[in-house]
This record gives C-alpha cells, sequence and structure tokens, in this order.
C-alpha cells in the first residue's frame, strides 16, 4: 500500500491488481468525493468504467478487466472502489 | 375417543345434527368458511393429521380408513379421507389425536392480521398502500400469478428489470432487459405469456414471488391470500442468481437507482432480502452508503431483512490487551476449494499484527498495519494477508485474510488459526467475520465456522442491514409444528447490534414459517408455498411501511423507522426497549399509521463547525445529542434551538459525527449524508430538498450564545440574502418554499 491509489482499494480489489486477476469484466462500486458530475462521468469513461448507475456519491458499474482498477483509483475524484461482492437470499424453504 | 382439534368437533357436531346429509363442502359454504377448509376440500374429503396412541398401528388405521394416506412412515401422519368418516376416526383406540390440516390461506390472512394490518385495509377509508409503489429486489417473480394482477386481469407491476436476461438493443436499462405495464399486459393476454415476456423466477423456491406476495399480494377477490399492501402497485428487479448467491452489491446498487426513476417521485418502499457477511458491520460499506444516500430522500425507503446467521458461526469478538497474542481459531471442512475470506476489524489507535497459524501448526510471518502480504503454506494453499488503516473510511483497522487452495485441490480442512499481536492498544475492542460461502448443497462445502469457544452470535446482522437509514427486520415464529416456538423469536434470526453499537434489527415480524405466492415452475404444487427466513419478514414490514407512506408519503427512512419503533408490540417473550433479537418488537401496522399521521419531526436547519466546536440549530426547542464515532455521546439535554458541543479530546474519526435532535419524543437525525463534515474550520455549502443552498458565514459569540449567520441562495430563483441570521433564514426559506411541496429539511452538501 505504498501508493495512494492503492489505499482506495478494499482488500480483495487490491489482491485481484496485485495479482493480475481474475480476467474478464468485473462490476464494482466506485465513491466518489462529490455526486457524480459530466466531467467525473467523462473521468470515469475513460478510465474504463461502465456506468450502471446514474447519480450520487456511490456508483455501480463495470470495467473490461483488472487494469483499469488502478487507472480509476488513480482518479482526484474517486474516494473509494470496492469490487462486487455476492449477496446470499435469506429465506428458503422447510418444514413447519 | 381420540382428542380432536375444535375445527374437527365442530364438523362431527354438524354431522350429528343433520343425520343423512349428503356432505359436499362446496355446497356448504357456512360451514366450510366456519372450519376453514372449504378451498382445500376435494368434494367431500379432508386433510388431518393423525397421531398413534403408544401402542397404536397407524398403519392398519390407515388401511381401516376408505381414504388416502399421504404419508406412509411416522407416528403422525396425514391421512385424507371423507369427513363422513371423522367419527369413526376419532374412536379408533389406535388414534390419539386427531388435527386438521391447516389451510395456508387463512394462515396467509392471519399474518396480515399477527401484523395489525388487516383492520387497516378493512377501515374507513382503506389503508392498502394506494399511491406508493413498492420495490423487490429479488430473483424475479411470477408475473402471472393472481396476487400481482387487478381485478380487470391486468399487471399491478409497473416495471421489470431482468438483470440476467439478454440485453435489448435500445433498452431503457444498463445491462439485462427491461419490460413495462404494456408489454406485461400482452403477455397475460396471450395463450402462453412466457413467449412474449419470457421472464421467471429464478430461484427454485420462488423467493422473489414470495416476497413480493407479502409485500403486495392480493386476492381479495377470491378471498384466498392478501398481502400486507395489497394496492401498492409493483416494480420489480430479478437479480442474476447462479443457484447459490443472489446478486451483487453493483447489481443492487443499479436496481436502487433503477426504482427510483421508474418510481416517478411516488412514495416507494423498497425490499432487501439478501445480504453479506462482507465489511465492516457499521454502515460504511459502498452498498450500504448508497443506500444511505438515497434514503435521505423523503418518500424513499428500504427494508431489509437481519439476516439468518445467528446460529452459523461467523462471527467473533473479544478484547485485545497489549503485549499478548490473541488466538482466533476458525475450522475449514473438507472439501473447501471456494476461497475463505475473514476480516478482522479493530480501532485505528490499536497497533495490531496479524498472521495465521494452518491446521499443521505452521504459522505466517505477522504483517503490520499498512501492509500486505502472501504465504504459501506447506500444503499448497496461499494466505493473503492485507491490514489497511481507515478501513472503508471509518478510521478503524482492518485485517483481511483471504485464503485460497492454491495449487492444492482444496483448502487444507481443520483447525486454523489467526494471531493477533498487539502492541499499543486504545481500544482493544475486535470483531471478526466469515464471509458467507456455499452451504449444504450436492458436493459444496460447508460453511466455514469459528471455533466452538470462539463464537459470538451476537453482531450478526447481515450487510447491508447494518446501515444507518436501512429498517432491519428480525423473525419470529407465527406458525410452527412445534407449538412451544410460536411468538418466539427465530431461532436463526440474525442479532444486533452493529460493530458501532447501533441498535439492531429495529423489530421483528412474522418469519418463521410464511405461506405466500408461489412461482408456478418452483418446487411444490399450488398457488402458494410455505417458506421461513428473515427474507419473509422484511416483507411484512415493508408493505407496513407503504401503508405508512400511503398515510405520510413525505417522511423519510429514518422517521418511518422511528414510527415503526414506536409503534411495536412488547408482548409475549419482547423484551421492552431495543434487543438484539426483536429491536423494539412486533411490528404493528395500525399503532404505527396512526402515529404517522401524528408525528412532528423537528429540523436541522444547519449545522457549523468552528474549530473543535460544533453548533447546531433547529427549527423548534429541542434536546440534541452529538455522537463521534468510537467515543460515548455527548448530551444536550437542555430544550433549545441552538446547541454547541465540544470535540476536543475526542476520536478525530476524520471529523465524522451525527446529531441527532428530539422534540416530543421524536428525533430528527443529521449526519451529513454519511460522508462526513470536512476540515473544522471549513463552512461548507448545504442544500436542502426545496432547492436551497446555505453557506454559514458567521459564529459570533455575544454573551458567550453562539449566533449563526447564513448565506441563502434560492437555486431555483437565483434570489440570494446575505447574512441572515436563523429566523430570518427561516423567513426566507419559508417565502421561497412556498407552494412547492418538498420539505426545508434534510440538507444536503
Amino acid at each position: 500500500m505504498n501508493e495512494p491509489w492503492q489505499a482506495k482499494l478494499d482488500p480483495r480489489t487490491r489482491a485481484a491488481v496485485d495479482e493480475g486477476g481474475p480476467g474478464g469484466r468485473l462490476d464494482v462500486l466506485v465513491a466518489l468525493h462529490e455526486p457524480l458530475t459530466a466531467a467525473v462521468r467523462h473521468q470515469l469513461q475513460t478510465a474504463g468504467l461502465t456506468l450502471m448507475s446514474g447519480d450520487g456519491t456511490v456508483v455501480a458499474g463495470h470495467v473490461p478487466d483488472v487494469s483499469a482498477l488502478k487507472r480509476l483509483a488513480a482518479l482526484a475524484a474517486v474516494r473509494r472502489l470496492e469490487s462486487s461482492r455476492p449477496l446470499f437470499g435469506e429465506g428458503g424453504g422447510g418444514k413447519e | 375417543m381420540a382428542t380432536l382439534d375444535p375445527r374437527l368437533r365442530l364438523i362431527i357436531d354438524e354431522l350429528a345434527d343433520r343425520p343423512g346429509m349428503e356432505f359436499a363442502a362446496a355446497a356448504d359454504a357456512p360451514l366450510g368458511q366456519r372450519v376453514g377448509w372449504n378451498d382445500r376440500a376435494d368434494g367431500a374429503t379432508i386433510e388431518v393429521l393423525v397421531e398413534a396412541t403408544a401402542e397404536g398401528d397407524l398403519d392398519a388405521v390407515a388401511a381401516s380408513v376408505p381414504g388416502a394416506p399421504l404419508s406412509a412412515a411416522g407416528s403422525v401422519r396425514p391421512l385424507r379421507l371423507p369427513v363422513t368418516a371423522l367419527p369413526a376416526l376419532a374412536g379408533n383406540e389406535a388414534v390419539a389425536r386427531v388435527e386438521a390440516a391447516r389451510p395456508l390461506f387463512p394462515e396467509l390472512n392471519w399474518s396480515r392480521r399477527e401484523c395489525r394490518a388487516q383492520v387497516l385495509h378493512e377501515g374507513s377509508p382503506p389503508i392498502t398502500g394506494t399511491g406508493v409503489v413498492v420495490a423487490v429486489i429479488d430473483s424475479g417473480i411470477d408475473y402471472t400469478h393472481p396476487c400481482f394482477r387487478r381485478g380487470d386481469g391486468g399487471t399491478r407491476i409497473i416495471a421489470l428489470w431482468d438483470q440476467a436476461a439478454d440485453a435489448e438493443a435500445g433498452g431503457g436499462v444498463p445491462f439485462g432487459r427491461e419490460y413495462r405495464r404494456a408489454d406485461i399486459e400482452r403477455a397475460l393476454q396471450a395463450p402462453d405469456p412466457h413467449t412474449v415476456v419470457p421472464h421467471r423466477d429464478r430461484d427454485a423456491n420462488g423467493h422473489g414471488t414470495h416476497v413480493a406476495g407479502i409485500v403486495c399480494g392480493d386476492e381479495r377477490g377470491s378471498g384466498l391470500f392478501t398481502g400486507i399492501a395489497p394496492d401498492a402497485e409493483l416494480i420489480v428487479v430479478a437479480l442474476d442468481t447462479d443457484g447459490v448467491s443472489l446478486g451483487s452489491s453493483p447489481r443492487v446498487v443499479a436496481a436502487l437507482d433503477y426504482v427510483r426513476q421508474r418510481a416517478g417521485g411516488r412514495p416507494v418502499v423498497v425490499n432487501l432480502s439478501q445480504g453479506s457477511n462482507s465489511g465492516g458491520h457499521c454502515g460504511d460499506s459502498l452498498l450500504e452508503r448508497r443506500i444511505d444516500e438515497l434514503s435521505r430522500q423523503p418518500g424513499f425507503v428500504v427494508v431489509k431483512s437481519a439476516g439468518n446467521e445467528q446460529q452459523w458461526g461467523i462471527h467473533a469478538g473479544g478484547m485485545l490487551s497489549p503485549g499478548e497474542d490473541h488466538f482466533l481459531p476458525f475450522d475449514v471442512v473438507g472439501g473447501n476449494h471456494l476461497d475463505d475470506v475473514v476480516e478482522v476489524w479493530f480501532g485505528g489507535g490499536d497497533d495490531v499484527e496479524v498472521g495465521i497459524a494452518t491446521p499443521s501448526g505452521a504459522s505466517t510471518a505477522l504483517v503490520r498495519p499498512g501492509a500486505s502480504d502472501t504465504f504459501e503454506t506447506g500444503a499448497g494453499n496461499r494466505v493473503r494477508i492485507d491490514v489497511d488503516d481507515d478501513a472503508d473510511g471509518t478510521g478503524d483497522r482492518r485485517a483481511s485474510l483471504i485464503l485460497r487452495r492454491g495449487t492444492a485441490d482444496q483448502i487444507q480442512p481443520g483447525r486454523w488459526s489467526i494471531v493477533l499481536r498487539s502492541a499499543v492498544i486504545t481500544d482493544g475492542r475486535y470483531d471478526a467475520w466469515i464471509d458467507r460461502t456455499v452451504r449444504r448443497g450436492p458436493g459444496a462445502p460447508e460453511q466455514s465456522r469459528f471455533a466452538p469457544g470462539a463464537r459470538d452470535a451476537t453482531r450478526t446482522i447481515t450487510i447491508p442491514g447494518t446501515a444507518r437509514h436501512v429498517i432491519t427486520v428480525g423473525s419470529y415464529v407465527t406458525k410452527s409444528q412445534f407449538p412451544d416456538t410460536v411468538g418466539k423469536l427465530s431461532g436463526f434470526s440474525s442479532l444486533g447490534p452493529t460493530r458501532d453499537g447501533r441498535a439492531k434489527p429495529d423489530l421483528a415480524a412474522p418469519g418463521e414459517f410464511v405461506a405466500s405466492a408461489r412461482a408456478g415452475w418452483s418446487d411444490g404444487e399450488g398457488v402458494h408455498a410455505t417458506l421461513a427466513g428473515t427474507s419473509m419478514a422484511a416483507p411484512h414490514v415493508a408493505g407496513v411501511a407503504a401503508l405508512v407512506l400511503q398515510a405520510a408519503p413525505l417522511l423519510t427512512a429514518d422517521q418511518v423507522a422511528q414510527v415503526l419503533r414506536r409503534a411495536a408490540r412488547a408482548d409475549g417473550p419482547v423484551e421492552a426497549g431495543p434487543d438484539g433479537g426483536w429491536g423494539s418488537g412486533k411490528i404493528d401496522a395500525a399503532a404505527a399509521v396512526s402515529l404517522s399521521r401524528a408525528a412532528a419531526f423537528p429540523t436541522v436547519v444547519a449545522v457549523q463547525e468552528d474549530g473543535s466546536r460544533v453548533s447546531v440549530k433547529t427549527d423548534v426547542a429541542t434536546t440534541a445529542r452529538l455522537t463521534v464515532t468510537g467515543a460515548d455521546p455527548i448530551g444536550s439535554p437542555e430544550a433549545a434551538t441552538v446547541h454547541t458541543f465540544e470535540l476536543a479530546g475526542l476520536p478525530s474519526a476524520r471529523n465524522r459525527y451525527r446529531v441527532e435532535v428530539t422534540a416530543d419524543g421524536w428525533t430528527t437525525v443529521d449526519d451529513n449524508g454519511g460522508r462526513g463534515y470536512a476540515a473544522p474550520t471549513e463552512t461548507l455549502p448545504r442544500r436542502n430538498g426545496a432547492g436551497h443552498e446555505f453557506t454559514v458565514v458567521a459564529v459570533a459569540h455575544p454573551g458567550g450564545e453562539p449566533s449563526i449567520e447564513y448565506d441563502v441562495t434560492d437555486l431555483r430563483s437565483g434570489d440570494r440574502a446575505a447574512k441572515l441570521d436563523g429566523q430570518a433564514m427561516l423567513s426566507f426559506l419559508e417565502e421561497k418554499t412556498e407552494g412547492r411541496s418538498a420539505s426545508v429539511s434534510g440538507l444536503d452538501r
């Protein structure tokens, strides 16, 4: 964690960047210092982020591969970057 | 004579009163309605549960009854038999007890009564969710189910985003496919609706359909099933599921934004019945931050299941001592080829080095805060240890331990142990969670768990249920084959508080067992299914929140939560006051709607930072409390419109604090959207929902009383006013807000 951009990543994302994997598209959440503006949107897209949500200080998106994460985290507008976390349903079948 | 339940005695009495009658359930509505089985009866037959005496032979009993046994083993068995055979069955010496099968639909309606929603549905005027949108972000929906259709056969679904469907060129969503009301109505008129809208609930149990049915299912026309908000309209987002997980944090954020857009400004309640153990459990994951951001807007409420983690052994916690090694053991079962991730959280002032010992006894080197390292174990596994400062912006530290199988075919089974070596301890408290992985299932590994002596069932609320502005719901038992459990908290229901000490869950609702809509292709048969989990509890509360928003559509999520908590019932085993399992008690829809009409919430009109001093101004006289993360709250118990707090000596926590002001028992919270406050001497322009921007321009202290002045801009007209005192600012706001519906509360940066 010598570089400032590394501190913006959550540990799993840091591991992915350090280890160069996994390959392929990654869904991420990006926290911004201020609500998304057109200028910042352009910066994010230029860094490789395809947005899946449109406003606020936390936006969802995906990058084509892990190499884009470093570019995203290096942006001054980006406060934190968190890779996708699976969620699990909290109900199921069973006998009464 | 065997013991009969009252419903069966009623039937036998009726038969005795009318000897020789040809019993036909369909033609005998009064009796059928009274015993509640007419819809389940097949002609003149009825389903019963039969319990044998100690010496009784149920095989012989079943053979003697002119009906079919529904199960071939056990001392209690279901039978279907002609109702006229009941007296003979009851008189059989081998039979100890006969109980009528409980039809599903009265149980559904009973759940509605248990929440005290039915009294609102039947009131004048009825409160049924009219004008409110409920959104179910889940596994999808059986949109053909009758409970999601209007009386004229049309659909109650205004928008359906299937995130897992193949994308459609030019569609209105960033991926997947969207169907609007017109698409679904066209499908419903087709011979095979799924050729027109090829969407199905993707969960084997029909999880999303079941949840949606509880929130807003409506079969009032047929007398079958009614959910909590049967006149609400519905938005559905179908998450992708692999049969194990249900969506992901970015997809849910995208779904929340979609819901807000499609709701078109109407009040909306979102139900989330899925969660994760990954994160600090203090509301700072980015999914939670987005929920909090959205939930500050009036009329946007997110309800979340508390989680079913109470007994899974995925949390451990305790105290660290300086100069001592602390060992945190956890068990990995054989066959685990997936990553295991353990997060250990401790205070930012605690200098802790972290390592791990394998089941073979080998230990890694220790990793210092701010560093990371990866180790190969003798069994071929790879372990990455990463200790970061200011984790997730909390000011706390987090050690992440990621176990991978590496070159081996599995993570080494057996007892691993995390080593925590403390040099300097300021706080000492630590909490650790093991991420949820695949549980059960053919060929699937079991969840790794902390060793029995290390487990702590508290602090097991799943994320995003620890968000600051989400309403989190535990489960209690309302229907069970074990009568002693009825009315008690479900054994699986996750326990609070959050890691930062906030009371969660907020309250509890029926979640074990709940009958609701069944997706047509899911496991089981019929149009209803019975499921259990906090997934089933949350939609009861989401439905009640919709009823509250019908009555008071401009309430914020925090305000709705307060109303629900204050209205909650504390009866039976529920302890008075916030409880780690029950929250404030059992949901009470009728009391909540009544309270929502009477509530008068104070407004925070400004928060000013000056050095280490914070001043808070409110619109009416309030008491106030300021909480800095990691410190005891500072109270200001005298009723006043300006409160001043000294932060000197408190943990900095990056200037993150929340202010709570209370008047007449109603509290308004200002935490600047959870984003924290900037440098102490900086003045921040802040905006409210009515389109005003404020900048604090001066603080004087004549006679020790703070005086706050403001520059105010009405963003719509461009009108500005400079150096207004508090009263003048309020007058300006009132003048500029006249004719607008938005509240002047809810200041944003």
